[in-house]
C-alpha cells in the first residue's frame, strides 16, 4: 500500500442549526493513496463538495479527523492553511475561475506569485506549463478570450504551477462538450498523474469514469461504495 | 501581487473608468468648493491687498477686520509716526455712504479716502491715466468692486439733474467727466479704478483723505486705518508689537490682518455658512459616490478574491490588493479631478469674474479626503472578502 495522501476518519459536517440543520457529511471515512486518481461521484447534495472543501482546508469538519499529506489540517491556523493550500494543493474548478483580465501566462503564474516566487521565474515556468497544456500560441491572450476547453487547460496548468502533491478537481468536464471533456481528462492524466501526487476528481460525468483508479460513491453524506477500476482509459 | 491587482482593476474597462470619474468628480467638487470659499475670502481682504506698501495696519482696538470698523482720533497718526522703526505712516479713511446719480437714482458706495500726498492705496486707473488726477478738486475715481450694473448714470443730458427724478431712463456706465452727488457734495469722476473685486461685492469710490472727510457724513473721527511702513532694520512683526504697546491701538502685520479678516468672515458672515453647507454637501455626495462605487467594485470581484484565497493568498495579501486598487483609483481620480478644477476654475475666473482661488489647502484637502474615503471604503468592502466562505469557489456552494 503506497503512503496515503488523504486520510479522513469519521468526518461529519452539518450546515445550519435546529430544525434548519442540514447534515452534509455523516461519518465519512476516506483514504486516497499517493499516485491515485480517485473519482468522487454521487447525486447533487450528497456531500461531495463538503468533503473536498474539508480535504482542501477550505472548511472545517464538525467532528472527525482529516490528515492531508501527513498533516492534520485541524492543527493549522488560517495562515498555515493558506500556505498549505498554496504549496501542497492544486485546484481545478468547474467554471475555471480564471482571472479574466490576466493573460494565460499571468493566470498560470498566480499561485507562484502568491508563494513569493519572482515574477521572472513565475512567468518562465508559466510559459513552460502553457506549452505543456498546448497553449503556447495563446500564452499572451487574455483568458476571457479563450474557449471553454482552453480555459480549462489554463486552469490545469495553474493548478500544477506549484507542483502540488494533491490535486482537487471539481466537475472539471461539466462545462465542456464530450470531446473536449475527454481530451481534458487525457491531459489531466498525462500531466497531473504522477507517483507522488493524488488526484481527486468530483464528477457527475460517467463518460470519464474510465480515467479513474478508484471510484468512491457518495449518497446522503456517506461513502456508500468504493470500487477499484481494473483498466484505465 | 500588486501588479495583478492593478491588472484586475484596469481590466474592468468601463467600470474602472466610471470609478475614476466618480472619484474625479468628488475631488473636483471638494477642491472647487474650497477654492470658491478661498476666492471669496481673498476678495474679503481686497482692501489689504490693495495696499502692498503697508507693513503694519494700525486701527482702533475694537476693529478686527476690514468689515467691522470704527474710526480713531487723527492724533493717532502723529503718535504712530513718532515711534522708532516707523519709516512712514499714512492715513486711510473708509466709510459707507449713498451716491446720487444725475437722474435721481442712488447707490450705496464704500468710500476709500487715501493719503492725498502719496496716493498710497489707490490702484491704477484705467487708460493709463495718472493717479495724480485724484488730487484735483472734488475728484473721485470709481470701481464696480465686483458688482454688475451699479455704476449707471443717465444716457441723455435731458435726464440729468431734473427737478423730479427720471428713474427709468436709458443709462450708461459712469465715465470720466461724469458728476455725482455725495451727501450734497458735488463729486467729479476722474477715472475708473482697476481695483480688486470685493466680498461682499460693493461699488467703490476712491478719493483723497481730505475729500473723503468732506463728503462723508460728519463723524467725531475720520481716521479708520494708519498704514505704516517699517524701517529696513525692523521686522513688521516687531514693529506691530511696538506700536500696539506704545499707543494702545491695534497693530497687525499684513498677514495677521488678512487672517483676522478671514476669521471674522468665517464667524460672522451668513454667506460663509451657505458656502460651508455647499462644501459639506460636496463632501457627502462625493463620499457617497466614491464609497459606494469602490464597494461595488470590490463586491463584483469577490469571486476572484475567493479563488486567490483558495490558491493560498493570505488575508493580508488580499487586503493589500484591495487597498492598492483603491489607492490607485484615488490618486488617479484625484489628479483628474484637481486638473479639471484648475482648468474650470481658471476659465470661470477669467471669463466670468468668478471668485475662484485654488490655494494650497484646496488640492491637499481634496486629495487627502478622497484618499482617506477611498481607503476606508476599500477596507469596509474588504470585510466582505474576509467573510466569504472559502468553499464558495466550488460550484456546489
Amino acid at each position: 500500500m503506497p503512503p496515503l495522501a488523504v486520510h479522513c476518519h469519521s468526518l461529519t459536517k452539518t450546515y445550519g442549526s435546529g430544525e434548519a440543520a442540514v447534515p452534509a457529511l455523516r461519518g465519512v471515512n476516506l483514504d486516497v493513496a499517493r499516485g491515485e486518481l480517485l473519482m468522487l461521484v454521487g447525486p447533487s447534495g450528497c456531500g461531495k463538495t463538503s468533503l473536498i472543501s474539508i480535504i482542501a482546508t477550505l472548511a472545517d469538519p464538525d467532528s472527525g479527523t482529516c490528515e492531508v499529506l501527513g498533516q492534520d489540517v485541524a492543527q493549522l491556523d488560517a495562515l498555515g492553511r493558506a500556505r498549505f493550500r498554496n504549496q501542497a494543493v492544486g485546484f481545478v474548478f468547474q467554471v475555471f475561475n480564471l482571472l479574466p483580465t490576466l493573460t494565460v501566462v499571468e493566470n498560470i503564474a498566480v499561485p507562484m506569485l502568491i508563494a513569493g516566487r519572482s515574477r521572472k521565474y513565475a512567468e518562465l515556468r508559466a510559459a513552460d506549463l502553457a506549452e505543456r497544456v498546448g497553449l503556447s500560441e495563446r500564452r499572451d491572450a487574455p483568458s476571457r478570450e479563450l474557449s471553454g476547453g482552453q480555459q480549462q487547460r489554463v486552469a490545469i496548468a495553474r493548478a500544477l504551477a506549484c507542483e502540488p502533491r494533491l490535486l482537487i478537481c471539481d466537475e472539471p468536464t461539466s462545462s465542456l462538450d464530450h470531446e473536449t471533456g475527454q481530451s481534458m481528462m487525457e491531459l489531466l492524466q498525462r500531466e497531473a498523474k504522477v507517483p507522488d501526487r493524488a488526484v481527486i476528481v468530483v464528477t457527475h460525468d460517467p463518460r470519464i469514469f474510465g480515467f479513474a483508479d478508484r471510484i468512491a460513491r457518495m449518497d446522503d453524506g456517506r461513502i456508500v461504495s468504493a470500487e477499484e477500476m481494473s483498466v484505465n482509459a | 501581487m500588486l501588479r495583478i491587482a492593478v491588472k484586475m482593476l484596469i481590466g474592468k474597462g468601463a467600470k474602472y473608468i466610471g470609478l475614476l470619474l466618480g472619484i474625479a468628480f468628488t475631488s473636483f467638487l471638494i477642491a472647487f468648493a474650497l477654492s470658491y470659499l478661498a476666492g471669496f475670502m481673498t476678495r474679503g481682504f481686497a482692501l489689504i491687498s490693495e495696499n502692498p506698501q503697508a507693513d503694519v495696519w494700525i486701527m482702533d482696538p475694537a476693529v478686527d477686520s476690514t468689515e467691522h470698523m470704527t474710526n480713531m482720533p487723527v492724533l493717532a497718526l502723529q503718535r504712530v509716526r513718532s515711534i522708532e522703526g516707523v519709516q512712514s505712516a499714512v492715513p486711510l479713511a473708509v466709510g459707507t455712504t449713498d451716491v446720487h446719480f444725475p437722474n435721481g437714482q442712488f447707490q450705496s458706495f464704500e468710500v476709500i479716502g487715501v493719503d492725498g500726498a502719496t496716493l498710497s492705496g489707490l490702484p491704477p486707473l484705467r487708460g493709463n491715466l495718472s493717479r495724480t488726477v485724484l488730487r484735483t478738486p472734488d475728484a473721485a475715481a470709481v470701481s464696480a468692486g465686483g458688482t454688475k450694473g451699479k455704476l449707471q448714470t443717465p444716457l441723455l443730458r435731458a435726464d440729468q439733474w431734473p427737478r423730479r427724478p427720471h428713474l427709468d431712463v436709458p443709462t450708461r456706465r459712469l465715465r470720466r467727466g461724469d458728476v455725482v452727488l455725495v451727501n450734497g457734495h458735488r463729486v467729479r469722476i476722474v477715472g475708473l479704478v482697476e481695483s480688486l473685486p470685493r466680498y461682499p461685492p460693493r461699488p467703490l469710490l476712491y478719493t483723497t483723505y481730505a475729500n473723503a472727510d468732506r463728503i462723508l457724513p460728519p463723524e467725531e473721527h475720520r481716521l479708520t486705518f494708519i498704514l505704516a511702513k517699517a524701517a529696513p532694520s525692523v521686522s513688521p512683526d516687531t514693529l506691530a508689537k511696538r506700536i500696539a504697546a506704545r499707543t494702545g491701538l491695534r497693530a497687525r502685520t499684513v498677514a495677521q490682518f488678512k487672517t483676522d479678516t478671514v476669521r471674522w468672515f468665517l464667524l460672522n458672515s451668513e454667506d460663509v455658512g451657505d458656502m460651508a453647507s455647499m462644501i459639506w454637501i460636496a463632501l457627502l455626495v462625493g463620499f457617497g459616490v466614491t464609497g459606494v462605487m469602490l464597494y461595488m467594485f470590490t463586491e463584483e470581484t469577490l469571486g476572484q478574491y475567493a479563488v486567490l484565497n483558495a490558491m493560498g493568498a493570505t488575508p493580508r495579501m488580499l487586503l493589500g490588493m484591495i487597498l492598492a486598487q483603491a489607492g490607485i483609483c484615488a490618486v488617479l481620480g484625484t489628479g483628474i479631478g484637481l486638473g479639471m478644477c484648475a482648468v474650470v476654475g481658471r476659465m470661470a475666473a477669467s471669463e466670468a469674474d468668478y471668485p475662484f482661488r485654488m490655494m494650497w489647502f484646496s488640492p491637499l484637502a481634496s486629495a487627502g479626503l478622497v484618499i482617506v474615503v477611498s481607503l476606508v471604503a476599500a477596507a469596509i468592502s474588504a470585510r466582505a472578502v474576509f467573510k466569504l466562505a472559502p468553499a464558495s469557489v466550488f460550484a456546489g456552494r
